[in-house]
């Protein structure tokens, strides 16, 4: 570890400075994906943690990783249809995968009538998430920022009804469409309630059924509901914002349209896909236009190069990026999206290391 | 004025599926049977209009929901011709393609956009549907005397289930069955590696094939 320049900052003092623009010590390093999943405990299953509700695995997966990379902030999640699962979706499992949906639970506009707003202490495989904040904000909360969403108004409300027929209600019956995406904008503001009861200081949002929509569709069925759910975050006190853009055809179009959500409530962190490092500081600098607290991160392919490069191939590749992106700060050094399970450990091992030990020339 | 008409009812078909309006395809499905118009002509147009959204898709001009309610269209229209459109010969001779989503993965919207595609482009497709093993990719495989497997894989723990699933076909076809792969976890890369085609979309998976044909693929 003698060749790491010396750290002069607290992870707290590290992330301020980055939403601010202003100079850091070394790039400030995001959360690593999906804790939950091999990484941190092996011969565990992805079912296995993720159905724990005591949070114990979930807890324990986080830790290992937290104190093996030593990152700049921790988010608390398991998988993208845990909120869907909560209100009524069946979802399947795959050894060593992430489970995805397979049957939706909103089938007719008077299911709306049937399924209740999730309560994250107990409806499904929430509860693995707010014990396992619970004992992470408890072991680690007075040294890192510590966060928890969920997909977002418009994902969830996909998750409950599915991507192709929501499609068809926008185009067909969009009252319908917005009666499912109100509905998974008050789930979503219920579960991140528990979230913050439980100690949580950042809330999430974002996942990729959004970037099926035009830029126009975009507007109407995200767009409000998403201003709705960060509103109401901030009411709750939560002190900062991670909006995820996952990868999806229109993903480089309505990433402006995030401008569009309130980005000057709080410090705010646009991370996920963008085409190249090149566009993300070029978005990083149209985000400033908005408000003074916005950084971007992302651009770095989780299944692909994060998951199948080699170590040296891996460090290139992110000085490559930080030598484009890291200049002016408002970086956080993050995968584009969750990282599969199956990832080697020395790969995330390259991508972090060599970012902490980055200097610009 | 008979061949003026259909001339105008043809280019009216299209214009109902590419903007989803099922009424209006059905109406106009039933004119153009009244006339006497085949059904394998009337199979062109609706697919024309789906293959039009296609590439709209492909260059960013329309999205998911935009497709869905063309696909929507085309498959009412195609209801009421299928009867008819079964004792009709195809032109050419149709490729075989089976297609499915890898073992591991049970993400089905890009298998089924490559899959209306494919079918509206003339050929034969079996749809195995999602979570495929390699084991039976390459059995039916045998059994459809596939030219062509069509694997689609989102997630990228599915990339091991692909690449067994090249290996066992291979094994079972040898060099008679050729690949295309898409889905985000797949790349140009990971297909120049397994020496097979890569699509990016729907409308790039016809493309290819179609290229596959011109060069004496199949």
């Amino acid at each position: 570890m003698s060749d790491f320049p010396k750290e002069e900052m607290s992870t707290f003092d590290r992330v301020s400075a980055t939403f601010r623009g202003e100079p850091t010590d070394r790039v400030c390093i995001g959360w690593l994906g999906r804790k939950e999943t091999g990484l941190g405990l092996p011969q565990v299953t992805v079912a296995d943690v993720v159905r724990d509700k005591s949070g114990v695995l979930l807890h324990k997966g986080i830790k290992a990783i937290t104190e093996k990379f030593k990152p700049d902030m921790i988010s608390v999640t398991t998988y993208t249809t845990v909120e869907a699962v909560a209100i009524g979706t069946k979802d399947k499992y795959f050894k060593d995968q992430l489970p995805a949906p397979v049957d939706y639970v909103i089938k007719s506009p008077e299911d709306l009538d049937r399924v209740h707003i999730p309560d994250p202490r107990v409806d499904g495989d929430l509860p693995c998430i707010y014990n396992a904040l619970r004992k992470v904000v408890r072991d680690f909360g007075n040294h890192y920022p510590i966060g928890a969403g969920t997909v977002g108004p418009f994902s969830v409300g996909a998750r409950i009804r599915g991507l192709w027929d929501i499609s068809f209600d926008i185009m067909r019956r969009p009252w319908f469409a917005h009666d499912v995406v109100k509905f998974a904008t008050e789930a979503c503001i219920n579960i991140i309630e528990g979230w913050q009861s439980a100690g949580a200081t950042g809330f999430a949002s974002g996942a990729g059924s959004e970037t099926v929509l035009s830029p126009e569709h975009f507007r109407q069925f995200c767009v409000p509901y998403e201003r709705q759910y960060l509103q109401a975050a901030k009411k709750m006190g939560f002190l900062s914002y991670a909006r995820h853009i996952c990868s999806g055809p229109s993903a480089d179009l309505v990433v402006d349209e995030m401008a569009k959500f309130g980005l000057d409530e709080m410090p705010t962190l646009v991370w996920g896909y963008y085409k190249d490092a090149e566009t993300m500081a070029q978005k990083k600098k149209f985000f400033a236009e908005f408000s003074p607290r916005v950084a971007v991160g992302g651009t770095f392919r989780a299944s692909d190069q994060l998951a199948f490069w080699s170590p040296s191939e891996i460090e290139a590749e992110v000085k490559r990026l930080l030598d484009v992106c890291y200049p002016g700060g408002k970086y956080v050094h993050v995968a584009d999206c969750c990282i599969p399970p199956a990832t080697p450990l020395e790969n995330i091992e390259a991508f972090v290391i060599s970012a902490k030990k980055y200097r610009p020339k | 004025m008979g061949a003026t008409e259909e001339t105008r009812l043809a280019e009216v078909l299209k214009q109902s599926v590419i903007k989803g309006d099922v009424k209006a395809t059905e109406q106009t499905v039933n004119k153009l049977l009244e006339m006497g118009t085949g059904a394998r002509k009337i199979f062109e147009l609706l697919s024309a209009g789906v293959l039009h959204v296609g590439e709209q898709l492909s260059n960013k001009e329309a999205f998911l929901p935009e497709l869905v309610v063309t696909i929507d269209a085309f498959k009412k229209g195609l209801a009421l011709i299928e009867p008819k459109l079964k004792s009709e010969p195809k032109k050419g001779k149709p490729l075989r393609i089976v297609i499915g989503t890898v073992e591991g993965d049970i993400h089905n919207i890009g298998k089924n956009l490559v899959k209306t595609m494919l079918e509206v482009s003339g050929h034969d497709v079996f749809d195995l549907g999602v979570d495929i093993p390699p084991d039976l990719f390459a059995a039916k495989a045998q059994e459809h005397d596939a030219d062509i497997v069509g694997m689609s894989a989102l997630v990228s723990p599915g990339l091991m289930s692909l690449r067994k699933t090249v290996e066992r076909v291979r094994q079972v076809r040898g060099d008679r069955t050729h690949f295309i792969i898409g889905g985000y976890a797949t790349s140009p890369a990971l297909a120049e590696e397994l020496k097979i085609m890569y699509a990016k979309d729907a409308i790039d998976a016809v493309n290819k094939i179609h290229d596959f044909i011109n060069k004496g693929g199949a």
